[in-house]
């Protein structure tokens, strides 16, 4: 029964170098405490969530997919700049902040991306970067570009790497929220 | 012959050293043929809350649930998405919340759950060299990983509260290879899931239970306007257990075979009560 296994095992090693290639898709977005309690703070008003769109350059060509090494990892709904927006929007919900018929309207367009899982240099990186806009009745309030990064020891076996670098990019999306809500003039503007 | 992981479950990462080795001896996270080969331990320190220990709140309130996996400090959406199940059993069953949601509850209280598994670059390495160990060696060598996970839980009682913090430390033990022998001090579990699973709840339940008894959550609890919610509907929710296939292991015994034995958690040389968790903030004043 052992040999069995170890036959079938055997077999099964190239394939399952080969799983990395396919990812399955990422779960929604979802609030933190952290957010909540800035947004808390912040008294903001409710706020819609308008179209989040790619930049030219890297942000169009990483919208639909990110590739790390063998991987590839489809992005939710389809765009990971309409990520950006699910992912403010799942933080404004989270506080009772999030009303479709807002006349304030949040939007956004992803200036810059970054994903390099440090295969030769053993530090992976990844970084995010997006130019937000808030309009009050038409009129825009505020806009500023805002960017995240964050670095961590890469791993050489993929089936590792790729995971943890996936983890590491999407994570950037709720960081690039956090800092949206955060950053004073944004909050400023956003108050009711 | 199963496989010790569903794809999915693969794939969502939340034994990462184990998977370290499996993906470097490209076997043990594929196949497992028997106890011998592949077997995984939750361990024994943190156990059941004793009956006499349990906090239990006369008017519990709804709260806000919120619940992160995290790998190496970055959220993996994957394994959060196939834990949150048990998380969110683990927590109705407690009995401490009227209903647990996962939108805003009119009390404005917040709990929130974070387990992270963040190996450090040594301990990764220590896996792949076990990993290589047992499959240079055709699995004879055995080896022992020990997934470490770090639970942080924290909880706001309104919009105003002070954050109340508890947290606790446990892990899960995945073996290979023929020749080993079950580590000290843990309860054996069917599979690695079956074992994230089990840790998952433990890891939930202690800590939770002594953020209960911390006096800014009871005085919360005891001056929050009536809930909205029927008292006691989280203790409708149905308990996790240790699978069926959960066997108390002795420190110095040898792996024992496959057994459908019933779960008799904690482990007989478990502590008899379970270790306490760590306060990570004093203890909050009266929330207003």
């Amino acid at each position: 029964m052992r040999a069995r296994g170890l036959i079938i095992a055997a077999l099964a090693a190239p394939a399952m170098a080969l799983q990395a290639c396919a990812m399955t898709a990422l779960p929604p977005p979802q609030a933190t405490l952290d957010n909540i309690q800035t947004l808390r703070a912040d008294g903001v008003a409710p706020i819609s969530v308008g179209a989040f769109i790619p930049g030219p350059g890297a942000p169009t060509q990483m919208d639909r997919s990110v590739a790390v090494r063998a991987g590839i990892q489809p992005a939710p709904e389809g765009s990971f700049a309409r990520y950006l927006g699910d992912t403010i929007a799942a933080q404004l919900k989270s506080v009772g902040k999030l009303d479709p018929n807002s006349t304030l309207v949040v939007s956004g367009m992803i200036t810059d991306t970054h994903l390099d899982s440090g295969l030769t240099t053993n530090t992976a990186r990844a970084a995010l970067a997006a130019r937000f806009t808030l309009v009050r009745g038409g009129k825009v309030v505020f806009e500023k570009a805002l960017a995240v990064d964050t670095t961590w020891d890469s791993e050489f076996v993929g089936a590792v790497a790729i995971p943890d670098a996936v983890n590491h990019y999407t994570d950037l999306f709720a960081k690039l929220a956090a800092k949206l809500f955060a950053d004073p003039d944004f909050v400023a503007a956003a108050r009711g | 012959m199963r496989s010790i992981y569903a794809p999915a479950r693969r794939r969502a990462g939340f034994g990462l050293r184990a998977w370290a080795a499996g993906a470097v001896i490209a076997l043990g996270m594929v196949v497992q043929t028997g106890p011998a080969l592949a077997a995984s331990y939750v361990d024994a320190a943190l156990g059941e809350i004793k009956p006499a220990d349990k906090v239990v709140i006369a008017s519990p309130q709804p709260v806000q649930l919120l619940f992160e996996f995290e790998t190496k400090g970055a959220l993996n959406g994957r394994a959060t998405k196939l834990l949150k199940d048990q998380v969110v059993a683990a927590v109705k069953a407690s009995g401490l919340f009227s209903d647990v949601s996962d939108t805003p509850t009119a009390n404005g209280a917040v709990l929130e759950i974070i387990i992270n598994d963040s190996p450090s670059k040594d301990e990764m390495d220590e896996a792949y060299g076990k990993g290589f160990v047992t499959g240079a060696t055709f699995f004879i060598a055995g080896n022992t990983i020990r997934e470490n996970y770090l639970c942080t839980i924290n909880y706001v009682a309104g919009p105003t509260a002070t954050k109340i913090t508890r947290t606790a430390a446990d892990g899960v033990y995945f073996q290979m290879g023929l020749i080993n022998s079950p580590p000290a001090n843990a309860v054996k579990i069917g599979s690695l899931h079956d074992a994230v699973f089990a840790m998952t709840r433990l890891i939930i339940i202690n800590p939770l239970n002594a953020l209960a008894a911390d006096p800014g959550f009871q005085l919360a609890m005891s001056t929050a306007p009536a809930s909205t919610a029927a008292p006691g509907q989280a203790m409708a929710a149905t308990p996790l257990a240790l699978p069926p296939t959960a066997v108390p292991v002795a420190a110095t015994a040898p792996a024992p075979a496959p057994s459908p034995a019933p779960a008799v958690p904690p482990a007989a040389n478990a502590p008899s009560a379970p270790a306490p968790a760590a306060p990570t903030s004093q203890p909050a004043p009266a929330n207003p």
